[in-house]
């Protein structure tokens, strides 16, 4: 009996010891107050001048063989609204996943991961996306059938704000300060939520096509590619009460780009900075986050 | 080649008439095939998608082999998929969706018993470990590694495993590692414990290593979780409880939570004759784990937290059926059972009455940081389900059989199937009120006739956001059984409350089915109403869809 209980206590043993407790600070480069200096400059500003523009974010995946057609859907939509629809490619789900050794590059990102878990899209299949995440025909997520006539039915609307994005970036603290600033056309009765993305361009990679036979595409060109929040899934709180007509309210964010994301040796994973746009867009704090304006603005590095 | 396999099996099996086949030199073979197919219509008006391929499928088969202390098996699956199937077994792997996912060799005697390959293992209730198969959900997570099994006395069985777990047609990014030690006392030492007493006591560990590959967060690469256990029967009194602790895992599913889980289940039941009552109550605080930290929904689960309340079976309440809430819940559940025996004031006939009450809040949770919060031991305010029910049977004389089943249940739609960020509201708390009446007849020597006639209020919270199948329902079924072959069912529900008068439809299903020792053959049209289907407390969200289907099962 006495080996058996040594035997045992060695095999318990054995499993309790690969045992890894963290203690706090749990982050690994505990953020530091950015240096107040790192204030946005730019005197470059991207605005909506009135006009309503319409967020259409693209679910897909690179192993969703439907999904490229979707995405000649959202660039045709762009193209015939003169830039007034501004798509987002967000990758999540499981035909964003990785699939070794084809499709080896990761272009999902959490506040995407998150976005699509709270939305329920890929769950409905891909493609799929929201426009201006608006509720039509009793749904919130529309087939990419759905998407002109969706579109269509937005940009006439008057828009309740104006916003107003600029940048600047500081290579070396590898941090952006982004200045916001929305203007109330109307009375806002909702509280809201400013969101600001970084999307990329022109990333080349594996993409299923089941259009093309063989379906697999080795150099498919990824456009807007969600690549982080710069302030989390949400976003920060614009105004957390009703604002009259008139109001103005800006806001700053600060971003520090993680550093593997610029390792260039990294090449599957690195972010081309010169490719990126910032997208930044209000929507409602609560319930169905509906956006209600949206404006895009090229990356300067 | 394989279909001619399986054809040239099932012919032998046939022949063989009973159930394994015995292929000489004690070598017996043993096997299943069960395929389910369904054709898919578009129904725009019940939220059915168009589906391209029209028809899918899914197809298993398993085969096993076994002569003297040897054994080995496998399993063909070939996956369309079917919808409210995780499409990720379409598409990992090789991404045909065909594949022997699950295969072993085995040698067992007395004492000791290995696996290598694919295997399925639970540590008592399945707190830190239990993989298995529910192929209706697409769920397997069974294990591929080795597992060995060391009966060393009468009493004492201990368990050790290593490998890595299947994620659809491919393996988990994480090794998971398990020991386990199950004791009998009363087999080790039959004097110990007094006379009516039973013992048995058992303890787990499991650890899951995993590589840290994020930029921001110290990631725990090896996470521990044990357990233990004990089960006393004292006479007609059984007690059981089991704790479940697991050391900080940030994931995917828990929001990159550093806090350790925890998880605890007691119960106690009493037997005595023509009453049974059995009381149970669970506390489960950031208790999911998982073989990858970044994986959600039915991936890759490696612990098992049933529900703790009744799971219903009778067709309109399925609508709403309790999930587990594995980041947090606190659970209690009643359960009365007893048998008005016959030739009492009730008459010559026996009379079985079972009654069930479950409660279940969220905790009450207080962030301290942004990787950190504490949790009371008690519950929160938050209701997540309530379930108050009662279920009579009586039997009038021996051609006629009634049962009467009343549920009252409150369900939190937002919480339960994921819709709203927490603590916000969107479809809130729904309360539904159901009452079926099931009638059987014995029409004939060997023929019966089995109606059902059910109705279903459902109010929903003021203000709230009404889900697609929402309102009133009533459903009406009849099943003729001409034994042993033929089995005929008509079903229709009727979603006449629905806040949407175009929604207010009719579910019309109509099947046959054929069964003939081990061959069942079924096939039917259906229009199915999109929900969660569940399977043992575990659920899965399946859109609606309108068409035939059929589905073949044959074991030999």
């Amino acid at each position: 009996m006495k080996p058996l209980v040594i035997t045992l206590a060695l095999a318990f043993g054995i499993i309790a010891s690969s045992c890894d407790v963290i203690e706090g600070p749990y982050e690994k480069n505990p953020t530091v107050p950015l240096d107040t200096l790192l204030r946005d400059t730019s005197t470059t500003v991207a605005t909506t001048n009135g006009k309503l523009y319409v967020l259409l974010e693209d679910y897909t995946g690179h192993t969703c063989g439907n999904c490229p057609e979707a995405a000649e859907v959202a660039a045709k939509i762009y193209q015939d609204n003169k830039g007034l629809v501004i798509v987002t490619a967000i990758h999540a789900g499981g035909f964003a996943a990785l699939e070794l050794p084809d499709f080896k590059r990761d272009l999902t990102c959490p506040a995407g991961v998150a976005l699509d878990a709270a939305f329920r899209v890929s769950r409905a299949g891909n493609p799929n996306g929201l426009v201006n995440r608006v509720t039509l025909n009793n749904r919130i997520i529309q087939g990419m059938k759905n998407w002109e006539p969706a579109v269509a039915q937005l940009l006439p609307k008057k828009p309740l704000m104006d916003l107003a994005l600029s940048h600047t970036y500081y290579p070396d603290k590898r941090t952006i300060s982004v200045t916001v600033k929305a203007t109330a056309l109307e009375d806002i009765p909702d509280p809201t939520n400013v969101s600001v993305w970084l999307q990329e361009n022109g990333i080349v990679g594996d993409q299923k096509d089941y259009r093309r036979s063989p379906s697999h595409i080795k150099d498919y060109v990824f456009e807007h590619v969600l690549r982080t929040s710069l302030n989390g899934t949400w976003g920060d709180t614009l105004n957390p009460k009703p604002i009259p007509k008139g109001t103005v309210i800006t806001k700053n964010i600060k971003y520090v780009i993680p550093s593997v994301k610029l390792d260039t040796y990294d090449t599957l994973n690195v972010w081309t900075l010169k490719n990126c746009e910032l997208v930044a867009f209000a929507h409602k704090s609560s319930t169905t986050r509906e956006v209600l304006q949206v404006v895009k603005q090229k990356f300067v590095p | 080649m394989m279909i001619k396999t399986i054809l040239a099996l099932l012919l032998v099996g046939t022949l063989a008439h009973a159930q394994g086949i015995d292929a000489g030199e004690n070598t017996v073979i043993n096997g299943s095939l069960q395929t389910d197919v369904q054709q898919y219509g578009a129904d725009s008006l019940i939220g059915a998608p168009d589906v391209p391929e029209q028809i899918l499928s899914n197809t298993f088969f398993n085969l096993t082999i076994s002569k003297g202390k040897f054994s080995a098996g496998l399993r063909f699956e070939k996956y369309g998929p079917l919808l409210g199937i995780d499409p990720r077994f379409g598409s990992s792997g090789d991404g045909t969706g065909i594949g022997l996912p699950y295969r072993f060799v085995k040698y067992a005697d007395e004492r000791f018993e290995v696996t290598a390959g694919n295997f399925y293992e639970q540590f008592g209730s399945g707190m830190i470990l239990r993989t298995y198969e529910e192929r209706n959900l697409g769920f397997d997570n069974s294990i591929d590694g080795v597992r060995l099994k060391y009966m060393p006395t009468e009493g004492m069985a201990i368990t050790g495993l290593i490998g890595r777990q299947r994620a659809f047609f491919a393996l988990s990014d994480g090794i998971m590692r398990g020991a386990d030690i199950d004791l009998d006392v009363n087999q080790l030492n039959s004097d110990l414990l007094p006379e009516g007493t039973r013992l048995t006591l058992g303890m787990s560990g499991v650890s899951r290593f995993q590589a840290d590959d994020q930029d921001v967060l110290k990631i725990p690469e090896n996470v521990f979780a044990w357990s233990t256990r004990a089960n006393l029967v004292v006479h007609d009194l059984s007690l059981d409880v089991e704790y479940a602790y697991k050391i900080n895992d940030p994931s995917a599913v828990n929001a990159s939570s550093f806090n350790p889980g925890n998880a605890l289940y007691a119960s106690i039941a009493w037997a005595g004759t023509g009453l049974g009552i059995n009381l149970a109550a669970k506390r489960i605080d950031n208790m999911d784990l998982r073989s990858d930290r970044t994986a959600t929904g039915f991936a890759q689960q490696v612990n098992y937290l049933p529900a703790l309340s009744r799971q219903h079976t009778l067709r309109l309440i399925t609508l709403y059926p309790y999930a587990t809430q594995p980041t947090g819940e606190f659970a209690l559940q009643g359960d009365v059972a007893w048998t008005i025996p016959k030739g009492g004031w009730l008459g010559n006939d026996e009379t079985m009455i079972s009654l069930n009450y479950s409660l279940i809040h969220g905790l009450d949770t207080t962030r301290t940081g942004p990787y950190t919060y504490d949790a009371e031991f008690m519950w929160g305010d938050e209701l997540y389900y309530r379930d108050i029910n009662i279920e009579i049977q009586r039997k009038w004389g021996r051609d006629f059989k009634t049962t009467l089943t009343y549920v009252n249940l409150d369900y939190n739609q937002d919480v339960i199937e994921r819709r709203a960020a927490p603590g916000e509201k969107v479809y809130g708390i729904i309360n539904a009120s159901f009452v079926c009446l099931e009638l059987w007849f014995k029409t004939a020597k060997n023929q019966s006739l089995r109606t059902e006639l059910q109705f279903m209020d459902v109010t929903h919270e003021e203000g709230a956001k009404k889900a697609l199948q929402n309102g009133d329902w009533i459903m009406a079924l009849a099943e003729y059984t001409v034994s042993p072959h033929w089995f005929f069912t008509l079903f229709n529900e009727y979603n006449f409350g629905n806040n949407d008068e175009a929604l207010r439809v009719h579910y019309p299903n109509a099947s046959v089915a054929y069964s003939k020792d081990a061959l069942r053959i079924q096939a039917g049209y259906g229009r199915v109403r999109g929900g969660i289907l569940c399977v043992g407390g575990i659920c899965r969200p399946v859109p609606a869809s309108n068409g035939m289907s059929m589905s073949i099962t044959y074991t030999f």
